[in-house]
């Protein structure tokens, strides 16, 4: 597998935050990657890193096979980036930031702009300084997407849309993705995370907690297991965590010995039971709040 | 030359106004003076008498009433002062902006480095400067042709080339440090051209203390001098950018390596 993104031993520490450590994370060409982490974990710090907008204090970051030092201009060429809150120089018109970014990248992009821009129904006239956040995180779309980049890299990409506008990112993304771009995301929504990513990471306080496919996360991590006619389970269950009762049903995450709980569940009683595989939020939570496996 | 063209067209407006503005003034100040010369006897027995605030203001041993050195001290006061504002806020906000209102995570994820940005403001805040200048001397000639008079050639340009001196210094100086600072505040600029305009009065009360004439610009500006030395004073001038031009390259070096505030 060719790497888009590959980091060894990243570590970026700031005066008074702290940054991350010892990161290692691998995007491969087609991926659409998952950056998870709680506020602070590092994700930012780790794009900014990528883009060349903040240096390292040690480990490697290489963009393309290029490191992102010495390379930088090379790289941010192929590079569609989409932050959490754009900012633009007033006083300029939609049509005026798209015009000014292709000239940076001295590319034609005028076609794709306009379609961008059509398909998020985003006024190319209208003056920036009168758009709403979301018509702002519309523009970011727009400059990220219209040279067409093989790598997109999007922090916090759909807050502030509605979910129509969602939609239509995605659909972009997609269309993106489908012509061969690799995708990098950080993202607070694992619903999305898990919707559109094949692979994932998941960060906590600047550290690696976990990066693998989508598919094998969901695997590793707890099942969800429901007891339908259930009103009482001790707490000290053997190996259930985070249990809930909600209408005679009791629901726990298990990670463990099946065979255990079936024995220990003989002294439980229940009318039903299913055993399912978590969602995103919770694979999230059970690397998150216990630790889960460090690397 | 994207950002240099977006520079230009961010300041132009700002720009205009404060060379309109301090050209409404020169042009003023011209066409008050065959009244002022008129009394000029009065005038300059009052500054004999004025002692060391005659002396604060350099105008003993001149003759304030001829015509280039009343120009020399009341648009050299126009020019000097707010020209030296003008070059102080464009120059501190010129590169920390881009920290202060967050622009920097629209500019630099593209493909530019850092020092061409730097080159582009640069050339951007030295664009704004000179037609500052170049409206003021256009206002001058305009003043003097109202009140139908010239101004002699050679000290007129001597005098107009001190004061851009002085304005660029300040810019430059204004430059580097912006490109260590995170946000964007006119205010150390502004305490610098006010300090430097104190310093100069300072010299001029007190003449022991002459080598602190390469602290400030004002001194290098001054008509008098300018007039006494028969021309720009380049010693003065070439030691005044010795720290700024130090502060500005330290500076350029800084930002081209510095983590940028997001």
């Amino acid at each position: 597998m060719e790497a888009v993104i590959k980091t060894h031993q990243l570590t970026k520490r700031y005066r008074r935050a702290r940054g991350i450590t010892d990161l290692d994370i691998t995007v491969n060409k087609g991926d659409i990657y998952g950056f998870i982490g709680s506020n602070g974990a590092g994700k930012s710090t780790t794009i900014r890193v990528l883009l060349g907008l903040i240096y390292t204090n040690a480990g490697r970051a290489e963009v393309f096979g290029l490191d992102v030092r010495r390379h930088k201009r090379e790289i941010l060429s192929d590079i569609g980036y989409i932050p959490s809150e754009a900012s633009y120089y007033p006083g300029m018109r939609v049509s005026d930031a798209l015009k000014m970014a292709s000239q940076f990248r001295r590319r034609d992009c005028a076609l794709e702009a306009r379609r961008v821009c059509g398909a998020l129904s985003l006024d190319m006239n209208r003056k920036i300084d009168e758009l709403s956040f979301g018509n702002k995180k519309k523009l970011a779309i727009a400059l990220a997407l219209q040279h067409k980049p093989p790598l997109l890299i999007l922090d916090e990409a759909t807050s502030g849309l509605d979910p129509l506008v969602q939609k239509a990112f995605w659909d972009l993304i997609m269309d993106r993705h489908r012509a061969g771009a690799t995708v990098f995301l950080s993202s607070h929504v694992l619903s999305e995370v898990q919707q559109h990513c094949t692979r994932a990471a998941i960060i906590r306080e600047g550290k690696l907690v976990v990066e693998d496919s989508v598919e094998a996360l969901s695997r590793s991590a707890a099942k969800r297991v429901t007891l339908r006619g259930c009103d009482y389970l001790p707490e000290d269950f053997p190996g259930a965590l985070n249990i809930t009762n909600i209408n005679h049903n009791t629901s726990f995450l298990f990670r463990g010995d099946y065979k255990k709980l079936m024995r220990d569940l003989q002294a439980v009683e229940f009318s039903d039971l299913s055993i399912t595989e978590p969602d995103m939020e919770e694979i999230f939570l059970h690397f998150y709040e216990k630790g889960g496996e460090q690397k | 030359m994207t950002v240099l063209r977006n520079e230009i067209r961010f300041h132009w407006k700002g720009t205009l106004i404060w060379s309109l503005s301090l050209s409404f003034f020169a042009i003023l100040a011209l066409t008050l003076y065959p009244q002022v010369a008129n009394y000029s006897g009065m005038f300059n027995a009052m500054v004999e008498r004025m002692g060391i605030l005659g002396q604060m203001f350099n105008l003993q041993n001149m003759d304030m009433f001829e015509f280039m050195n009343y120009y020399g001290l009341e648009n050299g006061n126009f020019l000097g002062l707010g020209g030296g504002m003008f070059a102080a806020i464009t120059a501190m906000n010129i590169v920390a902006r881009e920290e202060g209102r967050h622009t920097a995570e629209f500019l630099f994820p593209h493909p530019i480095n850092r020092t061409t940005v730097l080159v582009q403001k640069f050339i951007a805040m030295l664009l704004q400067i000179l037609v500052l200048n170049a409206i003021f001397i256009m206002a001058g000639h305009i003043g003097a042709g109202l009140i139908g008079m010239s101004f002699p050639q050679k000290r007129f340009t001597d005098f107009h080339l001190s004061l851009l001196m002085m304005n660029l210094q300040v810019a430059v100086l204004c430059f580097g440090i912006s490109c260590f600072r995170k946000r964007d505040s006119v205010v150390p600029g502004l305490g610098l051209v006010l300090a430097f305009y104190f310093v100069n009065l300072f010299i001029n009360i007190n003449r022991e203390v002459a080598t602190f004439k390469y602290f400030t610009p004002y001194y290098y500006t001054d008509i008098g001098r300018i007039t006494s030395n028969g021309g720009p004073m380049w010693d003065a001038i070439g030691l005044g950018f010795a720290v700024p031009g130090l502060i500005f390259i330290l500076g350029i070096l800084y930002y081209s390596r510095k983590d940028l505030a997001i």
